[in-house]
């Protein structure tokens, strides 16, 4: 089975939790909807495309990082943040907005191994789209520059022997035998119902990297890096 | 709140009732007694201000007042226990601790909803409870009998009646004015297609929106903060259940609630922290652990002890290494919109750090500055900052360089636990090699200090002109040191390494060439360490080496 590789780095990146408004808290790596969302928007799909991920990768910290955000109270105002700072002009007041700073927790020097799962074609329009982008990449939110290091389609066989996991990884909870994870139920996809996602999720366990996988727990790469894929 | 307030005026009489008490400090402590009942009586007066116990207080107050000297302690004493006697009936004791209880635990997770408001402060206990009742528990049985009826009905008017019954709770007038002119099928088809779903717990539906009342250290305003919500939405912005609701309400009884002093200082300041552990094992361990987590942290224990145990602790449970620990801490103001909050992965290098080596964090003082180490580490930030910080410290209040240099040499054992681990390792394989080798910096720093110190005045130099101190000096020397180490500037650290041995005619030894290199030490390391050894006297050295001898043989 065919399966696109992906190496990835970034000098910092959040990937936010649905949850954490207030504080900007993040997953120790990105969640599946969020490399799903990715490659869905380089390949400009307007519905689902059928894939799986597999997502191992590494940080050397956690930062903080100290923001200002802006809070709109109406629907439609024409207001726009600024920043008037050093500019010795007067302060501007906001009717219909309001500011309050947050803490954006950062990972810094994220390095990442990919890999994703779907029908040939699609894995080679992706590969295409990456090799061929015109705009920079970016893995969470918008300013989390990604730089691509390698990408290309790789085949994949099942686990022979016992492996050490070289990067903390997702593995789904089904597949967990390590008594030592972090559970987290991650989004993968959704559905709108009366205008509100209802997310489909999957259980994981944040595995750390110097743990063993098994065979039947994961697949290997031809350069054999373990490749664990979520149940679809 | 009654055996808090006995517990801290008992400190305070057993303060005052020394032999060698003076005038001055009796009447400091007969002042915060006596602002300490003030602060309660208070309370008493005002919801219970008739007689007997508004009375009683009253007197005890007045009673108070008229004590002046310490011949008079065991009248004090009197007074204090009849205050006390008051406090502890059952009816104040209760209606303080819930009010006490609503303001310092539960604000900070919820702000002011239901009976959580200042405004609820005078019900009774009971009538709290009933609040809870209604507004808590209430919601979560109508909706589960709300899916009964759907799933269970035979017609759409079953529906229908219950939805009517129960029109007060204002979901369900809602849901009847959607469902009114359906049929049972569609009604069953509203509630499966059109119906959110809760967002945190599967097989719910949503009947609220998750917002800052719900958990105000991560949620935000719904109406005012509208481009946090996907779509602008308005309304339905993150639908949960009121099982959700309620589940979250009861996150406070999980957390240790403490205080911890952020910055270092002066410049420092405490805030109430709640933080708990989380760990993938059945409930009743976590619990366990949490609960550990909770007496250790309310006993005012140290980071790096309470998780040093904790990892003890578990090994002798479940006989592993417990890196899948993951330590959560958090700060809210819901007034000031502000949460602070860290998390600590646990990895399995510090783990097995912990394990062997904790006990010598406690050589790491200031008491704020080991805390911050641990955190740092627990980060996985380098905490090389923390060490010039403390060595400054050092430097300005005269201390010894000692505690900076178990500082730098548990810094680089961790390293070497990393490195080694990392390459996948054993941990013997990191221990104690080469720690001997921070030590030797720290003695050649020492050494050099040791020779100024011997150093009389410059020779030749006319009588009555000034002369800088040997340690006046050492002071300049080690702030120019620290400044070219943490610029990384190690050229300009070399140069005035060389002229400080220069200047003692002493040659200068191997180990700051193999910095320069990072072959043995690494840069930092041997910066922080001789810089903390220039701090140090002689005579502490070889006295902390025979005092702590397992310590300094490293």
């Amino acid at each position: 089975m065919k399966v696109l590789r992906l190496r990835l780095f970034q000098e910092t990146a959040c990937y936010k939790k649905p949850l954490a408004f207030k504080v900007g808290e993040t997953y120790p790596l990105p969640p599946y909807a969020t490399v799903k969302g990715w490659a869905h928007a380089l390949l400009g799909a307007d519905r689902f495309i059928p894939m799986r991920i597999s997502v191992q990768g590494c940080y050397e910290a956690k930062m903080m990082d100290y923001q200002t955000h802006y809070l709109f109270k109406k629907r439609d105002v024409d207001e726009f943040p600024l920043v008037l700072d050093g500019l010795g002009h007067k302060t501007y007041s906001y009717q219909n907005m309001t500011k309050m700073p947050l803490y954006i927790h950062l990972l810094y020097r994220v390095k990442l191994l990919m890999h994703i799962g779907a029908e040939e074609d699609v894995l080679q329009r992706l590969q295409e789209r990456i090799e061929h982008a015109e705009e920079h990449f970016s893995l969470g939110r918008w300013e989390d520059l990604a730089r691509v290091d390698e990408c290309r389609l790789t085949e994949v066989r099942q686990l022979e022997d016992e492996k050490m996991l070289p990067m903390n990884a997702y593995v789904p909870r089904r597949l967990v035998t390590h008594k030592r994870h972090v559970p987290y139920l991650l989004n993968w996809k959704y559905d709108i119902h009366n205008g509100v996602r209802r997310w489909e999720k999957i259980p994981v366990g944040y595995v750390l990297a110097g743990l063993s996988l098994t065979p039947g727990q994961a697949l290997v790469d031809d350069a054999d890096d373990p490749v664990i894929f979520h149940d679809q | 709140m009654a055996r808090r307030e006995e517990e801290r005026l008992d400190n305070m009489l057993q303060g005052l009732s020394k032999s060698n008490v003076t005038k001055e400090t009796f009447g400091t402590g007969l002042k915060n007694i006596r602002d300490t009942v003030k602060k309660s009586a208070d309370k008493v007066v005002k919801y219970y201000g008739d007689p007997p116990w508004g009375d009683e207080v009253k007197s005890i107050q007045e009673a108070l007042k008229e004590i002046k000297q310490a011949e008079q302690l065991e009248e004090l004493q009197q007074l204090t226990d009849q205050y006390l006697k008051v406090l502890a009936e059952p009816l104040i004791n209760r209606k303080l601790t819930v009010n006490y209880f609503k303001t310092a635990v539960m604000q900070p997770f919820f702000g002011q909803p239901s009976f959580l408001q200042a405004t609820a402060n005078s019900l009774s206990y009971e009538e709290h409870i009933d609040r809870f009742q209604q507004d808590y528990i209430l919601p979560v049985l109508l909706e589960a009998k709300m899916r009964t009826i759907v799933e269970q009905a035979s017609t759409s008017n079953e529906v229908l009646a219950f939805l009517d019954e129960y029109q007060d709770y204002s979901p369900f007038k809602a849901i009847k004015r959607k469902v009114k002119k359906r049929n049972l099928g569609e009604i069953r088809a509203f509630f499966e297609q059109e119906m959110s779903h809760c967002t945190l717990i599967e097989g719910q539906l949503a009947t609220i929106n998750f917002e800052e009342m719900m958990f105000s250290p991560l949620g935000v305003s719904q109406n005012k903060a509208l481009n946090f919500n996907w779509n602008l939405a308005k309304d339905e912005t993150i639908p949960i259940s009121s099982l959700a609701k309620l589940i979250l309400f009861c996150a406070p009884a999980g957390a240790a609630v403490y205080l911890r002093k952020d910055g270092f200082g002066e410049q420092g300041e405490y805030r109430t922290y709640m933080g708990f552990v989380q760990s993938d094992s059945p409930l009743p361990d976590v619990i366990r652990k949490n609960r550990y987590f909770q007496i250790a942290k309310q006993g005012m224990e140290p980071f790096d002890r309470v998780v040093s145990r904790m990892i003890e602790d578990v090994k002798q449970k479940a006989g592993f290494v417990a890196d899948h620990l993951l330590f959560i801490e958090f700060s809210s103001e819901y007034r000031a919109k502000k949460t602070l909050l860290d998390y600590y992965h646990l990895p399995r290098y510090l783990a097995e750090y912990l394990s062997h080596h904790a006990d010598e964090l406690d050589h790491i003082r200031p008491w704020e500055y080991r805390e911050q180490f641990i955190r740092h580490v627990l980060k996985g930030e380098d905490p090389r900052h923390m060490i010039t910080r403390l060595l400054r410290q050092n430097v300005e209040s005269g201390y010894s360089g000692w505690s900076a240099y178990v500082a730098t040499r548990e810094r680089y054992r961790m390293r070497q636990y990393a490195k080694h681990l990392g390459e996948g390792g054993s941990a013997m394989d990191a221990k104690e090699k080469r720690v001997r080798a921070v030590y030797r910096v720290y003695r050649s720093g020492a050494d050099i200090r040791e020779k100024f110190n011997q150093r009389g005045p410059r020779e030749g130099a006319p009588e009555g002109q000034y002369a800088a101190s040997g340690a006046k000096k050492i002071s300049g020397i080690a702030y120019r040191l620290l400044n070219a180490a943490n610029a990384n500037n190690r050229k300009s650290f070399m140069d005035t390494v060389m002229r400080l041995h220069m200047s003692v005619d002493k040659p200068v030894p191997v180990f700051f060439l193999d910095a320069l290199h990072e072959r043995e030490l690494d840069f930092h390391t041997v910066a922080n360490a001789f810089v903390a050894g220039l701090l140090s006297e002689k005579y502490e050295v070889a006295k902390e080496q025979n005092g702590e001898g397992v310590t300094v043989d490293g």
